[in-house]
């Protein structure tokens, strides 16, 4: 019989350890930024004369050593496929070296942390960059911490991060199995596992944390409703049989994206939006969910199953197979189609006041769309070449930028969409830029 | 950063009883006075703490939850913050939904049967553009009498141990420090032509203070260090408008590269002016140049009543 290989954490290189690990902490790049934070007081009746860090005031995401500042801490994680991991400062356009981590196959990022996948490995490691912005709807908050690695994780196949605001899910496709960690722990240099999902190995299909629960799709592709602990949550409760309503009618889900509304999960039927009502204080976490069908019937092929937007924001873009592009906005529960000239390959919305829309076609152009009418309003023609869409480039947009690797010139180009897809810098690297993740945003 | 600044500096000043403790404004002072028997109040943000410290004296411990140079609306507290809450006397909050990240701990202190004065209960509240109620009511000094008022009246009734004669001198005393400063803030915009009072910034937290001083507040979008990198004159557009329009050689805004925006803004958008950063929602450490109320309205009024004149 075939075992499966469980999924384990560790620290750095360390060994393998057990999954209920005390917290390991990698240390890789900061021990400094302790000493910056040690309390003038002592706690009171404490012989020690340092506080110890829990008894600090805590920011939103606050770490020792951080450091608020009156504006986004923009950088770029570039990584080869290699596994050297570089960062890049935005404003400063100092670049340094985060990790080198061998082979690795992608790096996905989620404002502030990335991960490195490496397949061969079944190893991720992720890495804190650092640098992060707090959303509070009529302002944000803008941190800056040391970059660290701060751990590793062990699974089976391709791994797919969803970061939450309470767990982080790491789920492996090849094992079937989802890892939950807590967010927070992580800004704070550590891996803790509050529990695990387990379905059915091989099969495509999503982990989602929200609020203080998880939603996973199970071996038949229905989605469930789990608690941090991974759970299946009891499915007599009131909340959770409406959820289940809800839930039972997004059929095959694929791809999921969490905007200042609430978290898209894409399904056959069009797209199922989980909402946590962030005022409430009651002990019943369950989040409500409301289906936003497509307006139309929409073949397999341009069902929109990978959704990509600016943090932060309502607006969520997707590729609609060959025809264009799918804009849902989780705010107004309505999807648009917007045709473009070209087959789209990447695509993703800014929407910012002027519904910025930026894609890439399966050709190598970069199109900037008016999200409002359609209207194609700057086009960077020939950005990347035949061979970099082989390979997979990646697309990432903030407040007034977007970022496009090309791996085959070593270069990732700066864009400005409001100004007809001008190119305001373009950064050259020594390694080849294969993968990147923005993050600050 | 400190958790805690029980306001034994406020002592210091207003009574003459200490004169030896030298160590003003060092954490030394502090922490020698943590552990004791005096009677607790719990004050939100440092702004509040700063006042309340001046009226207590050195008759109750005021423990601060924010940290100096923090958000109000985003710091949280620690676990021993939070437990020792519930054991205040008083707890004094701004209120108007400045605290976002403490509601649950007023709720729990409140459940306990902690006596909470909101301060912002206690004030004329004016509205945001969006009708929203202004939690930022002390950038003017005359809401913050009344606010002076409110708690020495709370500190009486809550906490009876306390010796009323000493609590309402130094309220006299501050009453008269805030119309002092009152009546400086209104001479010197007085004296910025009246076409010219007019705030460019991204921070909007000067309403009330615009509403006492005749001074209009514009809000604008600041470019952030990466547009400035290699500019067009899009990412300028709604600043540069903004500027022509008030008229103004002044703005006041934080940026990380204020030289930049100010060569960017002449080159790109054919703009001259400054860049000036104000103290908006907290105090500074004690090494800044904001640590208390009073020395942070004054270095914002120097700030803009520089910036705005002729």
């Amino acid at each position: 019989m075939h075992r499966l290989l469980r999924p384990t954490i560790r620290p750095g290189g360390s060994r393998p350890t057990d999954d209920r690990l005390p917290r390991v902490t990698r240390t890789a790049l900061t021990l400094g930024a302790l000493a910056l934070t040690l309390s003038a007081c002592a706690p009171q009746g404490s012989a020690s004369p340092t506080a110890s860090a829990s008894d600090e005031p805590r920011g939103h995401g606050y770490v020792e050593g951080a450091s608020e500042l009156p504006e986004p801490q923009l950088h770029l994680a570039t990584a080869d496929v290699d596994g050297t991991v570089e960062l890049t400062d935005l404003l400063s356009e100092e670049r340094t070296t985060l990790a080198e981590l061998g082979p690795i196959s992608a790096l996905t990022g989620d404002g502030r942390f990335v991960a490195a996948q490496s397949e061969p490995t079944g190893t991720v490691t992720i890495i804190d960059t650092g640098v992060w912005t707090v959303d509070h709807e009529d302002h944000q908050h803008y941190y800056r911490a040391e970059a660290r690695v701060v751990g590793e994780i062990e699974g089976d196949g391709p791994a797919t991060i969803t970061a939450g605001s309470t767990t982080t899910a790491v789920r492996f496709a090849g094992s079937g199995e989802t890892l939950l960690l807590d967010t927070a722990a992580l800004g704070t240099g550590d891996i803790t596992q509050s529990g695990r999902i387990r379905t059915s190995p091989g099969a495509p299909g999503l982990t989602v944390p929200i609020g203080e629960t998880v939603v996973a799709t199970d071996g038949s592709g229905k989605l469930h409703l789990h608690g941090v602990d991974g759970d299946l949550l009891d499915p007599s409760s009131a909340s959770v049989t409406a959820a289940d309503a809800v839930l039972a009618g997004c059929t095959d889900p694929a791809g999921s994206i969490t905007t200042n509304v609430g978290v898209v999960i894409g399904c056959a039927e069009g797209a199922v939006l989980a909402l946590v009502d962030r005022s409430s204080s009651e002990a019943d976490p369950v989040p409500t969910f409301e289906a936003i069908p497509y307006p139309q019937a929409v073949a397999a092929d341009d069902r929109a199953t990978s959704f990509h937007a600016r943090p932060g924001r309502p607006t969520v873009a997707a590729v609609a197979g060959t025809s264009g592009a799918w804009l849902l906005d989780t705010r107004e529960r309505s999807w648009a189609l917007l045709p473009t000239p070209a087959p789209l390959q990447l695509v993703t919305a800014v929407d910012d006041r002027d519904q910025h829309v930026v894609g890439l076609t399966t050709t190598g152009d970069l199109l900037v769309l008016d999200g409002a009418t359609g209207a194609v309003t700057g086009t960077a023609a020939a950005l990347v070449g035949a061979a970099d869409l082989a390979m997979g480039v990646q697309l990432e947009v903030d407040q007034n930028r977007a970022y496009l690797n090309t791996p085959g010139t070593r270069t990732v180009s700066e864009i400005d969409y409001g100004d007809a897809a001008r190119i305001a810098r373009t950064f050259t690297f020594d390694t080849v830029p294969a993968f990147l993740a923005e993050t600050g945003r | 950063m400190r958790a805690t600044i029980p306001r034994t500096t406020a002592l210091l000043r207003t009574t003459a009883v200490l004169a030896a403790g030298l160590v003003l404004g060092t954490g030394l002072t502090s922490c020698a006075a943590s552990a004791d028997d005096r009677p607790l109040v719990v004050v939100t943000t440092n702004i509040l703490g700063d006042v309340v410290g001046e009226l207590v004296g050195d008759q109750a411990e005021v423990m601060t939850l924010m940290p100096p140079d923090a958000d109000p609306h985003s710091f949280e507290i620690s676990a021993r913050q939070a437990a020792r809450i519930t054991g205040a006397q008083l707890l004094v909050s701004n209120g108007l939904g400045l605290e976002e990240g403490l509601t649950r701990h007023l709720e729990t202190a409140a459940d306990e049967g902690v006596p909470i004065v909101e301060a912002g209960s206690l004030v004329d509240v004016l509205e945001t553009e969006s009708g929203a109620t202004d939690p930022h009511f002390w950038t003017d000094p005359t809401q913050m009498t009344s606010v002076v008022d409110g708690v020495t009246e709370a500190l009486l009734e809550e906490i009876p141990t306390l010796d009323a004669a000493e609590l309402q001198a130094n309220a006299a005393t501050y009453t008269a420090g805030l119309e002092a400063l009152d009546a400086e803030m209104a001479e010197a915009f007085a004296a910025i032509p009246a076409e010219q009072r007019k705030l460019v910034t991204n921070h909007h937290v000067f309403g009330y203070l615009a509403a006492r001083y005749d001074l209009q507040v514009i809000g604008a979008v600041i470019p952030s260090g990466t547009t400035l990198a290699a500019p067009s004159a899009s990412d300028l557009d709604e600043l540069s408008t903004a500027i022509e329009e008030a008229g103004v050689r002044t703005i006041f805004a934080d940026s990380s590269q204020p030289d930049r925006l100010v060569q960017v803004l002449a080159d790109e958008a054919d703009v001259d002016v400054a860049v000036v950063p104000l103290f908006t929602e907290s105090l500074t450490a004690e090494s800044g140049d904001a640590p208390t109320y009073l020395t942070m309205m004054r270095a914002n009024t120097e700030r803009i009543a520089t910036g705005l004149s002729p």
